[in-house]
C-alpha cells in the first residue's frame, strides 16, 4: 500500500527505491551462483542440494522488484494526474481494503477517530510529520531514519563480496588446510608423550575415533612419504602415501598434514621422514560435514631414498 | 602473525557467506508469505472460531502460526488485530510466543540446518541433533514455554485485567470497537456519493494492486530481516574464528549450564528472524545440542528488538512476567535435555 504524503514525499520514494534496488541486487547475485554451470562459488559455501534454493529465491526477489517497480511507478503516475481527490481517494479505499484483513504495519487512517499505528514493522517511509492528531500513538519511536542509511551499508556488505567474487577457489586453496580450521599456531597444545613410530593408514583411521585421537595425541611420531605442497603456504604442506586395497586400479592417496615452524622449500614428490607431534584438527567443509584429519607438528625432517614399494596396504 | 589474517579473512568470507545464502532462500519465503496474509487474510475469521474455554483458547493460540505463518517481527502486529477482534490476552500471548516457532517455514528451514549433523563425514555418529531431531524438541519445547507463560499470563489477567496491556493498545480495542461500528453505517448507507468523508468504495482492489501490495511487505520484510541476518552471520563467524572446533567442543561439555547460558545470550543478543536462526545455531556447531535448541526456543520470544515491541502494547509488569516465564522455561527444560540426551548417548554408545 502506498501512502504518499506530499510532505514526505521523496524520502518515501528513496526509501522504496533503495529496497527494490537491494533486493534485485540480492536476487541478481543468488541467480549469477545459482546459473553458473561450474557452480564455482555455491560450492564453496553450500552443499550441492541446496544450490536449488539459491536459484528461486534469486528469482522470486527479482520478480518482486519488478512487480513492486511497476506499481510503484503506476502509483507516481496516477498521483501526478489528479493531486487531492485522488489522495483521500487512496485512504478510504485503503481503509476497507485493510479493514479485516491482516495486521498492515502501513496503515494510516487519517480523518478517522484514532490513528492505529503500528510501527513494529519498523516501517520507515512515513514522515513523523503524519503522526500529529493521532490518538493512541505510541510516542518513543525506536526507528528513526537516520538508522535507514546504515541498515543500508549493512546489507551491501555480503553483495560487495559478491562481486569481488568471494569466496572464490583460489583463495579457498591457498588456504585450505587453514581456511578449514587447521591451527598454524606456533604453539602445540597439550602435554607431550612418548615417541612412536607410526603407521600411514593406522593414523587415518584413528582420526575416526575420539578414543583413539585422545590415544594419540600428543605422541612424538615420524612418517614417511612424499611432500606435497598445494597449500600455498610454505609453513604447510601434506605428505601423501598411495594406499592399495585390492590392486592397482584403486589406488587412493591419503594425506597427513604437517606443520612446520619455518618455511620448508623441499621439492614436491621427495620422499621424506619427518618427525612431530600428532594432534587432530577438525576441517570443514560447506554445509555442517567436517571431519577430523591427523596433523603433525614437526619437529625434524630429512630426504630419504625412495621405499622399494611406495605403496601401503 | 602477518599470515594470521591471510587466514582468518577468508575463513570469515567463507563461513559468513555460508550461513547467508543458506537462510535467505527461507526468509524470502517468509517474506512472500507475509505479504500474502496481509493482503489476502481476514482475521475476523479467527476470532469467530476461537473456543470460550480459555485453555483451549490457549492451546490453539499456541497452533495459529501453523495458519499464519509469522516471522516474530511480524506478529505483534498480528498479535494486536487479534486483540482487538477480540480474542482473549492469554490466547494472543501463546499466539506471540509459538507462533514464530511452530510454522512451516520455521519448521523446514530447521530441518534443513541440522540435516546431517547427526553424523560426521566417516558415518559415525556425532551425538549433535540431526534435522528431524531438532525440529521435534524445538517444536515441542517451544510449545510447552509457550502454554506455560499463557497460563500464567491468563492468572495475571484475572487479578489486573487490561492495567497490563499499554494505553494504546487498550485505546486499540475502543477504537476498534468504534470504528467497526461506524464501518457498519457506512455500508448500509446507499452506496455512491459521499456523505461528508470520500465516496464508499465497494469495489476490490485489482489483481495489480494486490500483487503491488505483497510485494511491497514482502521486499520491506525481506530487508528488514536480512539486516539482522548479516549481522547475526558476522557476529556467529567471528566467534567461530576466535575458537576452535575442539575448544567449544569441550567447553561446552564441561560447562554445559554456561553454554545453555550463552547461547540463550547471544539468542536475545542476535535479533534473528526465527526463518533463519537455525543456520546460525547450526554453525555453533561443535557446541552440546542442548544450548542451541535454547537458543532456537528463545530467540524467537525474546531478543531486542522483541522487547522493543513489546513495550508499545504490554506494561512493565506484563512484560516481564512473559520475559521470566519464558526465559526459566527455556533454560530448564535445556538442561533437562542436555542431561537426558548423555544419558542417552552413555546407554548408546558408551563413554562419548
Amino acid at each position: 500500500m502506498a501512502h504518499e504524503h506530499s510532505h514526505s514525499g521523496s524520502s518515501f520514494y528513496i526509501e522504496q527505491l533503495a529496497t527494490i534496488v537491494l533486493s534485485a541486487a540480492f536476487g541478481a547475485a543468488g541467480l549469477a551462483m545459482a546459473l553458473d554451470p561450474e557452480k564455482k562459488m555455491l560450492n564453496l559455501i553450500l552443499v550441492p542440494k541446496l544450490h536449488i534454493t539459491v536459484l528461486l529465491c534469486g528469482i522470486c526477489l527479482l520478480v518482486l522488484a519488478a512487480v513492486r517497480t511497476v506499481t510503484l511507478l503506476m502509483t507516481v503516475l496516477g498521483r501526478r494526474q489528479a493531486h487531492h481527490p485522488e489522495h483521500a481517494h487512496e485512504h478510504h479505499h485503503h481503509e476497507l481494503v485493510t479493514v479485516g484483513t491482516a495486521a498492515h504495519a502501513h496503515e494510516h487512517h487519517e480523518g478517522e477517530i484514532c490513528c492505529h499505528h503500528d510501527h513494529e514493522h519498523e516501517t520507515h517511509e512515513h514522515a513523523h510529520a503524519d503522526e500529529t492528531g493521532c490518538c493512541g500513538h505510541e510516542d518513543g519511536h525506536s526507528h528513526s531514519h537516520a538508522s535507514a542509511p546504515l541498515r543500508y551499508v549493512v546489507l551491501l556488505l555480503p553483495i560487495a563480496f559478491f562481486m569481488m567474487n568471494l569466496p572464490n577457489k583460489a583463495m579457498w586453496l591457498a588456504q585450505a588446510a587453514d581456511a578449514t580450521g587447521i591451527d598454524v599456531s606456533d604453539t602445540a597444545k597439550g602435554p607431550s608423550k612418548g615417541e612412536m613410530q607410526l603407521d600411514f593408514k593406522e593414523l587415518d583411521q584413528a582420526s575416526y575415533s575420539g578414543l583413539k585421537r585422545e590415544a594419540y595425541t600428543g605422541h612424538v611420531g615420524r612418517l614417511t612419504g612424499q611432500i606435497s605442497h598445494t597449500m600455498g603456504n610454505p609453513k604447510v604442506f601434506t605428505l601423501v602415501r598411495s594406499r592399495m586395497t585390492c590392486c592397482a586400479a584403486d589406488v587412493i592417496s591419503i594425506q597427513v598434514f604437517i606443520v612446520a615452524t619455518q618455511p620448508v622449500s623441499i621439492p614436491d614428490g621427495t620422499w621424506v621422514d619427518v618427525g612431530g607431534r600428532i594432534e587432530f584438527q577438525y576441517q570443514e567443509k560447506p554445509g555442517s560435514q567436517g571431519s577430523y584429519v591427523p596433523v603433525l607438528r614437526m619437529t625434524d625432517i630429512k630426504t630419504i631414498d625412495a621405499p622399494a614399494n611406495p605403496y601401503i596396504y | 602473525m602477518e599470515s594470521q589474517l591471510e587466514i582468518l579473512v577468508p575463513q570469515f568470507i567463507q563461513r559468513f557467506t555460508g550461513i547467508l545464502w543458506e537462510a535467505l532462500p527461507f526468509i524470502v519465503l517468509g517474506a512472500i508469505i507475509a505479504g500474502i496474509l496481509e493482503e489476502l487474510l481476514p482475521q475476523q475469521l479467527v476470532a469467530k472460531v476461537m473456543p470460550r474455554s480459555r485453555l483451549l483458547g490457549i492451546a490453539i493460540g499456541g497452533l495459529l502460526g501453523l495458519l499464519f505463518p509469522m516471522c516474530e517481527c511480524g506478529i505483534i502486529p498480528v498479535m494486536r488485530r487479534l486483540l482487538r477482534k477480540g480474542v482473549p490476552l492469554s490466547s494472543c500471548v501463546a499466539y506471540l510466543l509459538a507462533g514464530p516457532i511452530i510454522n512451516v517455514v520455521v519448521m523446514l528451514s530447521t530441518y534443513v540446518a541440522f540435516l546431517g549433523m547427526d553424523a560426521d563425514a566417516a558415518g559415525q555418529a556425532s551425538h549433535q541433533f540431526g534435522g528431524t531431531l531438532m525440529v521435534g524438541l524445538r517444536m515441542g519445547f517451544g510449545y510447552l514455554v509457550a502454554l506455560g507463560t499463557a497460563l500464567i499470563v491468563e492468572w495475571q489477567y484475572r487479578k489486573h485485567g487490561t492495567a497490563l496491556l499499554a494505553p494504546a493498545a487498550v485505546a486499540d480495542t475502543k477504537a476498534a470497537d468504534l470504528a467497526s461500528a461506524q464501518q457498519q453505517v457506512q455500508e448500509t448507507t446507499a452506496g455512491g456519493t459521499a456523505i461528508a468523508a470520500p465516496p464508499v468504495q465497494a469495489m476490490r482492489p485489482s489483481v495489480m494492486q494486490r500483487l503491488g501490495n505483497i510485494s511491497q511487505v514482502a521486499l520491506h520484510d525481506f530487508i528488514d530481516i536480512t539486516v539482522y541476518l548479516v549481522l547475526g552471520a558476522i557476529l556467529a563467524a567471528v566467534i567461530r574464528l576466535a575458537f576452535t572446533h575442539q575448544q567449544m567442543e569441550s567447553w561446552s561439555q564441561q560447562n554445559a549450564p554456561l553454554a545453555i547460558l550463552t547461547m540463550m545470550g547471544l539468542a536475545i543478543i542476535m535479533c534473528l528472524c526465527s526463518e533463519a536462526d537455525a543456520f546460525v545455531a547450526a554453525s555453533f556447531k561443535p557446541f552440546i545440542p542442548a544450548a542451541k535448541l535454547g537458543f532456537l526456543v528463545l530467540g524467537p520470544m525474546l531478543d531486542f528488538k522483541l522487547y522493543m515491541m513489546y513495550t508499545r502494547v504490554f506494561r512493565p509488569r506484563l512484560i516481564w512476567t512473559i520475559i521470566i516465564s519464558v526465559a526459566v522455561q527455556v533454560f530448564i527444560y535445556s538442561l533437562l535435555v542436555h542431561y537426558a540426551w548423555n544419558t542417552y548417548i552413555q546407554y548408546k554408545f558408551g563413554t562419548p
